[in-house]
């Protein structure tokens, strides 16, 4: 952590150099007297380094995850003659007469892509090099808000936590395909993964949203007031704006998204039928 | 083969996990805190880069060659043919580019590798390639979007007046098909009137549900556009039928159609493929739950004159179930057409079919 200041001093001083020597040497004192306890230096940091680092290993942790998933539904669609009873110990009742429940089955494929969509691609991946690099190449101290972005990751904790919680239900996780088609995802008759662990989903999804609400204002903000002196828009790094973009293009779609989400835990909780009419399922309307 | 398939994955975890050890290293070297030759390694590296190329274009286009009839199932339709040239044209286009960028990122990979006297030549930018990058791709994207639009007007237009009509509905987890009998008209249905014996929720007060049949299997005339009505009981299905490039979601609450007209009997094709077993299939092609991999439907295309007979031949629902019929009768207001029902009508058409 203490190379810290030598980075950032460093990049301060070759490019922004009209500043007075000594306001930048009072900066800097002051910085060193600033006691942290363990949880704002390392849990609650507001350091956009520590947070990309926190964005990266919860992403590394999402992977393996949604990995191991990709392969117990990939053994069974490759070798569909082949028994899958040595999964017991670990699957327990989702294995049936040595082949997956198809109900699980459906759910593992629901649970990969929204682990690797939104948990590894959009947080693990966009989440982590936003994080650490928007600063260091647009020549800013830190993120707009490091407040928002400490926030912007312990939601994202909060809704990984959840969607992990989810994997391990009675009933099963959400498995009506990851982008989760109503009246499928509406009705828990459809498909057992539709009651709790649809319900989890939308509460995990969410969280996300907001995290990456909070992420992406931040980036923006960043990139748009934080350059420094002479960085002018078109001399910024490909790579900045990519993270621009990405954040613009988030900005937009993650709220409706929210608003689908909305619509679809009004329908299963409120009585609402936005997405069901016509139907007529296990035998009742 | 299980065992075999697992053991690599473990192999390449430890890789992957080894990868992240050396990450700590580089990145150390990075920051200045240890110094280290550039040795073997990156020479090793370069010349896998070629290797990789090679090895994995072989592998590319021996699975291309290999798989090629598994992924072109012969076209049984008039649009489908239409279809085909689009697919084609765009894949030779991208197949192009995609072979020489390809080529040009691992060849320059190892021509461009590090060398200890040579040091990379630095530019700036230069407007005039990404005018010329941006411009030719942007036409190319243009012409094949707008081809593709003329194509999906067409398709996804009016079918033609004399089309034989027929109703798909999906239902977790297999598809019931009705035809509209004599009168050319498709009855009106109400998902409330649906039953253990009335799947369709047939509307038997309405005169033209009266000669509607259902049928076990779909059975359309060689030559002749066939409108799909498509629509749903439960939840999100979809109609796909390869063979004649067909695909169209079913929706409960919202009716959709596709029109097509085969061209190829069920007899011609087993001809063709040599496969005397084989039949056209209409297959569910969106997940629906537990049995959705199962979903599938049987479609025979029939010779004009043998779909006439077949045609002849169906019994209608209101005479194969006498009870149901009855109990409209009785009540003869039980769900009225007057309600908003589901309306499922044809304009009539005057087809010999």
């Amino acid at each position: 952590m203490a190379a810290n200041l030598p980075v950032h001093s460093q990049v301060q001083g070759d490019i922004g150099a009209t500043e007075p020597q000594t306001e930048h040497d009072e900066h800097l004192h002051h910085d060193e007297h600033h006691e942290q306890s363990f949880l704002t230096k390392y849990v609650f940091s507001t350091d956009h380094k520590v947070i990309a680092k926190q964005f990266l290993i919860t992403g590394i942790f999402w992977a393996l995850i949604g990995g191991l998933l990709s392969s117990l539904f990939r053994i069974q669609l490759g070798w569909p003659e082949a028994t899958m009873d040595w999964l017991q110990p670990i699957l327990g009742k989702w294995v049936e007469g040595g082949k997956l429940n198809p109900e699980f089955y459906l759910a593992l494929v629901t649970m990969h892509g929204t682990i690797m969509v939104f948990f590894v691609l959009t947080a693990g991946l966009s989440g982590t090099f936003s994080n650490f690099l928007i600063p260091l190449q647009v020549g800013a101290r830190d993120m707009a808000s490091g407040f928002m972005n400490m926030l912007s990751y312990w939601f994202f904790f909060a809704s990984g936590l959840i969607m992990f919680l989810s994997l391990f239900l009675e009933t099963g996780p959400a498995a009506a395909g990851w982008t989760i088609y109503p009246p499928l995802s509406a009705l828990p008759q459809a498909i057992p993964g539709s009651g709790a662990g649809m319900t989890m989903w939308l509460v995990s999804m969410a969280l996300f949203i907001i995290s990456q609400l909070l992420g992406g204002v931040n980036y923006i903000t960043t990139v748009i007031n934080l350059r420094t002196r002479g960085m002018s828009m078109s001399k910024l790094p490909l790579t900045i704006w990519a993270f621009f973009l990405t954040a613009v293009l988030g900005l937009l779609s993650f709220p409706v998204l929210f608003s689908a989400a909305l619509l679809l835990i009004f329908d299963r909780s409120f009585g609402t039928s936005f997405f069901l009419s016509d139907i007529y399922i296990a035998g009742k309307l | 083969m299980i065992a075999l398939s697992i053991f690599l994955v473990l192999v390449l975890l430890l890789v992957v996990l080894g990868l992240l050890f050396r990450l700590q290293i580089l990145t150390s070297i990075f920051s200045g805190s240890f110094t280290r030759d550039i040795g073997l390694s990156n020479r090793a590296n370069a010349i896998l880069m070629i290797v990789f190329m090679v090895v994995g274009g072989a592998a590319f286009a021996w699975s291309f060659v290999d798989n090629f009839d598994k992924m072109n199932p012969p076209i049984a339709s008039i649009h489908g043919h239409a279809l085909e040239k689009m697919f084609w044209t765009t894949m030779i286009i991208l197949g192009v580019a995609f072979a020489i960028t390809q080529v040009m990122l691992f060849v320059f990979s190892y021509k461009y590798q590090h060398q200890d006297n040579r040091r990379a030549f630095f530019f700036s930018h230069n407007n005039k390639i990404e005018v010329i990058w941006t411009l030719i791709p942007a036409i190319v994207m243009a012409s094949l979007v707008f081809a593709g639009w003329k194509q999906w007007t067409k398709i996804t237009g009016p079918a033609p007046k004399d089309a034989v009509v027929l109703e798909v509905m999906g239902k977790q987890f297999n598809w019931l098909v009705r035809y509209p009998g004599r009168d050319q008209k498709l009855g009106v249905v109400n998902y409330r009137l649906i039953d253990a014996t009335n799947e369709f929720g047939f509307d038997l007060n309405d005169k033209s549900a009266l000669d509607d049949f259902v049928a076990g299997e779909i059975h359309v005339p060689k030559g002749h556009p066939v409108l799909l009505k498509i629509r749903s009981r439960d939840v999100l299905h979809a109609v796909y039928m390869p063979h004649f490039r067909v695909q169209m979601y079913a929706v409960p609450g919202m009716p959709t159609k596709f029109w097509f007209t085969p061209t190829k009997t069920t007899d011609e094709m087993r001809a063709q493929l040599g496969n005397p077993d084989f039949k056209y299939e209409l297959a569910c092609n969106q997940i629906c739950g537990r049995g959705h991999f199962a979903m599938k439907l049987n479609i025979i295309v029939d010779e004009p004159d043998d779909y006439v007979a077949w045609f002849g031949q169906q019994k209608s629902f209101a005479e194969q179930n006498p009870d149901v019929l009855a109990s409209f009768k009785a009540k003869p207001d039980k769900l009225v057409t007057k309600e908003a029902a589901a309306v499922v009508t044809t304009p009539a058409s005057k087809a010999s079919l």
